[in-house]
């Protein structure tokens, strides 16, 4: 009797998820660094002791417990309230274009500098000065001529 | 022949040129452009005497709905409450909203309150404590907060019963201002199509 009760004790351990476990702080910190606090401008809701973000703090803690992983926590954030409680905006929709801007005008400005540098290396062309012996003529004009001093002459 | 390659490759300079320039140009109006949507700053007070904006509420679990829709709400007068656990201005009305719908509620009048950035533990806990009746529920993904562009809680929206917004009340309300509003809009005849 004492086996098959240990035998089942083991097998209801080993059903509880790996994060089923009292979450320590620096868990819970961990996941709530990447939030911001939903009533205080600008504070990450790790360093936000309102009670706003001690009820957030211990939803957080309570997900942890129920299995949730770290992403699955955020997720959860998300869905509940926004995508602004993410301290990093997500890559998609218009917040896509925070991202994006940046690194648009990063590159324009490189191919920009680099065209403004290529210029400055180039040296200015010398003027031509297109007399009649150096006048590079067209194979048509060139026969033209030809034809014509050769009736002058004849 | 010499003289053409130079001004073919000065205008095809000059045409990059004005390539980078009008790219650059369009970037920095489009940056000028986000900043500027993102500087218009609509709040709550603003939305007076503009049509309701529509909104779906899913409720506690605790409901016999899953929902309420407001433009399932057309020709009654709506009571729109947002509210929040943590928000200590909210207590001071609780009891008030909650007498209020017991009183209205058999007259044409519905009160839906609006759990803002709140957890769910808490805000049951708060319902619990208030004895709170009227359709609640969660705000998911601040949705409905920001499209009646609250600046905080507790907010209260009158609506009409034509979906207007009458009156957008910032901080706890009194009893006399709340039935007083109510009444007044309960006397209103709904304009004729609603």
């Amino acid at each position: 009797m004492t086996i098959v009760l240990f035998s089942l004790l083991l097998t209801s351990y080993s059903l509880v998820p790996a994060y089923a476990q009292e979450p320590d702080y620096d868990t819970i910190n961990e996941v709530a660094q990447e939030l911001n606090c939903p009533t205080c401008a600008g504070l990450n809701l790790a360093d936000c002791r309102t009670q706003t973000c001690s009820q957030w703090k211990d939803q957080i803690g309570d997900l942890l417990t129920e299995g949730y992983s770290k992403q699955e926590v955020l997720d959860y954030f998300v869905t509940q309230y926004g995508s602004q409680v993410l301290q990093e905006p997500p890559k998609s929709g218009f917040t896509l274009s925070l991202w994006l801007i940046p690194v648009i005008a990063v590159i324009v400005g490189a191919i920009w500098l680099f065209y403004i540098i290529k210029k400055w290396q180039k040296p200015e062309p010398a003027p031509v000065v297109v007399t009649a012996s150096a006048a590079v003529l067209e194979p048509e004009a060139d026969d033209y001529l030809s034809q014509v001093e050769k009736d002058l002459e004849g | 022949m010499e003289r053409a390659v130079s001004q073919q490759s000065g205008q095809s300079s000059g045409s990059k040129q004005r390539v980078l320039l009008i790219v650059g140009v369009v970037l920095i109006l489009g940056l000028i452009t986000i900043m500027a949507v993102n500087m218009i700053d609509i709040e709550s007070v603003d939305l007076k005497d503009r049509k309701a904006p529509e909104f779906s509420l899913a409720l506690f679990d605790q409901f016999e709905d899953d929902q309420i829709a407001l433009s399932d709400l057309r020709g009654q007068v709506v009571v729109v409450n947002f509210w929040a656990s943590w928000c200590v201005e909210c207590y001071k009305e609780a009891d008030l909203l909650e007498q209020a719908w017991q009183d209205y509620k058999d007259r044409g009048v519905v009160f839906i309150g609006v759990d803002h950035l709140d957890t769910e533990k808490e805000a049951l806990a708060y319902m619990e404590k208030y004895n709170i009746t009227y359709p609640s529920g969660p705000d998911l993904g601040d949705k409905i907060s920001q499209d009646y562009a609250i600046t905080g809680v507790p907010e209260t929206f009158f609506i009409d019963k034509d979906g207007n917004i009458v009156h957008v009340q910032l901080g706890p309300i009194e009893k006399t201002q709340l039935y007083g509003l109510i009444d007044k809009l309960l006397a209103q005849q709904p304009s004729e199509g609603t």
